[in-house]
């Protein structure tokens, strides 16, 4: 009997021990199929490139299949279409940055990146990404030609999983649900009424959660995905940078982006590890767009050496743009001297436009304050000159734009307590809005979009003469400012005149001090007097 | 008498030992304060602040405001020397913008703070004015007050220096790192009140009865003034979670166990200590001095007393309390006005609602004190009077059970 058992154990095991790991093997397949998903790419170097980045459950081949439309038949694509990249197990500071306690650790995720170079412009191509087995759904793209100009839409802090219900805004919204089909509302409003755009611009706070490696799994795959059907991001290249929120999870966010010419210069770095952060620069038509990372905002002389590369490696950019985070100049609750990141926006706005002066930036996009500014053309921290106007003409100085919330998922509130010197526009309706940007050799022109009722909420142009044709370009020319006054007055109780007065009294300050203080002295010698006689 | 001499070395042994306890406490509580680093930067890239002295301002382009005529804007270029850190003892030159955010007028010799940020390639140096070097003349001023306290104060100044050393240095050492290490800010700040209470009335008062009344008034007192603004909090919807903005206390919150939401309740109990202490011990002291003029005095003369002289000071003491947080927002209330901000706006504001909110619950505090100090104050001086004089308190006031043993022992 017991032989018997004995051996029946045995042979289970040996049985198990063969079928187990096939077993295993065929469910892992079966169960979780290796599906991209946060699929998105981003625009190269130059306007014949873009960069691809997918997220996938599993190692796979990271492929990119990439043909003209036209020669994709029924779902076949030519037998060269075939781009490989890279994938790469992805790792993330679950529970947040910042204490020595937390450390990173694998997310069971992977990273695909994978570049595709020599496209043709103003092309119509159909892309999908997999491991050479599964793959994403088709999209199609169609590149551009900004040689004739070219034009984007921009969004300010889509913060998916915000979800922060302001109590004047129409639409509350009290959950990642909520977030994400504010996000799919704009974003379907803005493309349709803009459908030839040639790229998307986020400016931070993509994803909400702190701490939670879950959530903002969950928040990554609204924001990338907001309407599978639509395929937004999918559509169109996006530009992101990060926000103080994204960059919460250490390195996970760089997981999620593939952005040419990153730098590890203005790279945040937490317990030792880098977190692949840098600023990075891309052209388009004859722009040089400078993307800089403001969660490391301290350090000026990184930004500083990055933007003499990049200025350096584009010497005839025409139009010089930066974009970053945490807002220099903006009126909401991150501006009182009482917000607690106050040191770093006061170390921003008092140091950041120094940068902006010496390389000669003729546009700033911003996010976080959820709220929008437009300031005065600024040089040396002051407006240029302070009338207000929607024209300007070979200006100097810089214009920052803080822009609001792109989904409505959170809105802060105008403080009357902030500075607001810089102001031209303050706009804050609670609705959700975008901006829509065209740039061509001559002009920049920006018109801001509230998506409920499609009103404009403000717009702006900066004109340049046109060059002689041999002479190149002249960064921060210091030439007259002609401003017209513009016929149109933007919305609203938005919009809020501002000034601050100032007092020089620090001689009074010091003279009645000493007063103040001779009579103490005068009242302590008595006392002390009267003390000897007693 | 072998207890003369025992008395003031046991009380020197009882101070010293507080204050190694005191120490070893905040030792211990500020040490393993977690780390959280705010820069963030990479690599080799680092940043300090410096001292520096302007040497010589080579080039300037100041002049009144285009658009606020009292302000002097511009450009100034000026030679610095860094005397202290990596660089010290170098020549630099800076670019000092005068604006709206960043006003200083340099002058040759004037001392300076200046940020230095070095980039890993050490190619890149950014030198910005920070500010005016300050410090010496905060230095001076604390030294003033300091002085004056003393020389006008005498002991009790002294002691009252004492006083504000350990508000300053529990706040510092014991009071902050609890909150960011995820204590109750509500239970921390109702210990630190009492702490604080306490040693502030003990040093000021002395080591007496009516002492003993003003601090057992004051506990009472802010304990009081927690509740009923624990209550209004509720009602009115208001926390933590509404004060400025709070993302970055929220990320330290995710590491540290920090409380956001209470922080609210501990600023307005720390705000309204200061006058709730001044109002007990001077009623108690109005108490002592009646008691000490005429020790037979009952406990009802003594509570209508302390309440008679609590009367004149809780409608001025309320007022310096409703005045502090005016003065404190004096900015807001001017852009109010100068906005004619609607009514519902204003009074719903998160930033409005939490002043009256904090002025008023603090007042609060303050007239209720009255009362209390005044009852433990007549009680405790009437047990102690009776003590003393050999004769049972008078009636008025049932005695607690406790204190019925003692008089008539001895
Ligand atoms: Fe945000
Ligand atoms: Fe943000």
């Amino acid at each position: 009997m017991r032989n018997k058992s004995a051996r029946r154990i045995v042979s289970f095991i040996l049985a198990a021990v063969v079928v187990l790991p096939t077993l295993a093997g065929m469910t892992t397949k079966a169960d979780t199929p290796n599906t991209p998903y946060d699929v998105t790419f981003s625009l190269g170097s130059k306007e014949t490139q873009v960069c691809f980045n997918w997220m996938s459950p599993s190692k796979g081949k990271a492929q990119v299949q990439i043909a003209k439309t036209s020669s994709v038949k029924s779902g076949s694509f030519p037998s060269n279409s075939t781009v490989t990249g890279t994938a790469t197990a992805t790792t993330a500071t679950n529970g947040g940055l910042g204490n020595a306690s937390y450390t990173d650790a694998t997310t069971g995720e992977y990273t695909n990146k994978a570049t595709v170079s020599g496209l043709s412009l103003s092309t119509k191509y159909t892309y999908r990404v997999g491991d050479g087995t599964t793959w994403s759904s088709e999209y199609t793209f169609t590149t551009g030609n900004p040689g004739s100009g070219f034009s984007f839409l921009a969004f300010g802090d889509p913060q998916l999983g915000a979800a922060s219900s302001n109590a004047n805004a129409a639409i509350k919204h009290t959950s990642l649900a909520d977030d994400q089909a504010g996000w799919a509302d704009t974003l379907k409003k803005a493309t349709s009424k803009y459908p030839s755009i040639n790229f998307l611009f986020t400016l931070g706070d993509e994803v909400n959660n702190y701490t939670d490696l879950t959530a903002q799994q969950n928040e990554y795959k609204a924001f990338f995905t907001p309407d599978s059907s639509a395929g937004y991001l999918q559509k169109f290249a996006l530009v992101a940078l990060e926000g103080n929120h994204d960059e919460q999870l250490g390195k996970y966010y760089s997981y999620h982006y593939n952005q040419p010419n990153r730098s590890t210069l203005g790279e945040t770095s937490n317990n030792s590890v880098n977190n692949n952060d840098g600023d990075y620069w891309f052209t388009y038509g004859d722009a040089l767009f400078m993307v800089l990372n403001a969660n490391n905002y301290a350090d000026t002389a990184a930004h500083d050496e990055f933007m003499k590369q990049a200025v350096d490696a584009n010497p005839n950019a025409r139009w010089k743009i930066a974009a970053w985070h945490q807002s220099a100049y903006s009126e909401a609750s991150h501006a009182v001297s009482s917000a607690d990141d106050s040191t770093q926006i006061t170390f921003i706005r008092q140091n950041w436009p120094k940068l902006m002066d010496k390389y000669g930036v003729d546009v700033v996009f911003e996010g976080h304050d959820h709220s929008y500014t437009r300031t005065y053309q600024m040089y040396n921290g002051l407006p240029v000159d302070a009338t207000k106007t929607n024209l300007v003409s070979d200006t100097k100085g810089t214009v920052y734009f803080t822009l609001d919330s792109g989904s409505g998922s959170k809105y802060y509130d105008f403080q009357s307590t902030a500075v607001h010197t810089f102001s031209s526009l303050f706009w804050q309706q609670y609705a959700p809005t975008y901006s829509y940007i065209t740039i061509d050799d001559n002009e920049f022109k920006i018109d801001t979009i509230r998506t409920d009722t499609g009103d404009s909420v403000d717009h702006y142009t900066i004109d340049k003469t046109p060059l002689a044709p041999a002479s190149s370009s002249q960064p921060d020319s210091n030439s007259t400012v002609t401003s017209t006054p513009s016929g149109r007055s933007s919305s609203s109780a938005g919009n809020i005149d501002t000034g601050d007065s100032f007092n020089g009294s620090i001689p009074i300050a010091v003279s009645s001090t000493l007063g103040i203080l001779v009579l103490i002295a005068i009242a302590a010698a008595l006392i002390a007097r009267r003390k000897q006689k007693d | 008498m072998p207890n003369h001499h025992i008395k003031p070395i046991l009380k020197t042994a009882g101070i010293v030992l507080a204050l190694c306890a005191y120490v070893a406490g905040a030792w211990f509580f500020s040490r393993s304060t977690p780390y959280y680093n705010i820069t963030n930067m990479s690599g080799a890239d680092r940043i300090s602040y410096e001292k520096a002295r302007v040497l010589s301002i080579d080039y300037q382009d100041v002049g009144p405001d285009k658009t606020y005529r009292q302000m002097q804007t511009g450009t100034q270029t000026a030679t610095i020397r860094i005397l202290t850190g990596e660089y010290k003892g170098q020549a630099e030159k800076i670019k000092n913008g005068l604006n709206y955010d960043s006003n200083y007028l340099l002058s040759p010799g004037e001392d300076i703070i200046v940020s230095v940020n070095t980039a890993a390639s050490g190619k890149t140096i950014n030198i910005f004015l920070y500010s005016p070097d300050r410090g010496p003349w905060l230095y001076i001023l604390i030294g003033l007050f300091v002085l004056s306290l003393c020389a006008i104060g005498g002991r009790k100044g002294f002691r009252s220096v004492i006083a504000i050393l350990f508000t300053l240095t529990s706040v510092v050492f014991v009071f902050i790192p609890l909150l960011y290490r995820g204590a109750s800010p509500a239970a921390a700040a109702l210990a630190f009140a009492g702490m604080t209470a306490v040693v502030t009335l003990l040093l000021i008062g002395g080591w007496k009865v009516k002492t003993a009344a003003a601090i057992l008034g004051t506990v009472i007192g802010v304990a009081f003034s927690a509740g009923v603004l624990r209550l209004f909090e509720y009602l009115a919807s208001l926390s933590g979670y509404n004060m400025s903005e709070y993302d970055t206390l929220l990320v330290i919150s995710g590491h540290s166990g920090m409380r956001v939401d209470q922080l609210l309740f501990a600023s307005v109990i720390i705000s309204s200590l200061g006058a709730v202490m001044d109002i007990a011990i001077s009623v108690a002291s109005s108490v002592n001095e009646v008691s000490s003029s005429d020790p037979l005095a009952g406990a009802g003369r003594l509570f209508r007393s302390g309440i008679r002289v609590g009367r004149d000071m809780m409608g001025t003491m309320a007022n310096t309390l409703i005045l502090a947080f005016v003065g404190g927002s004096l900015n807001m209330l001017i852009l109010i006005y100068a906005y004619r901000m609607n009514y519902f706006q204003i009074i719903n504001s998160n930033t409005i609602a939490i002043e009256i909110m904090q002025a008023f619950s603090g007042s609060l505090a303050v007239v209720f004190t009255v009362p209390l100090v005044s009852l433990t104050a007549a009680k405790l001086l009437t047990i102690s009077s009776c003590r003393r004089n050999g004769v049972p308190a008078l009636p008025e006031l049932p005695s607690p059970p406790g204190a019925k043993e003692p008089v008539a022992a001895k």
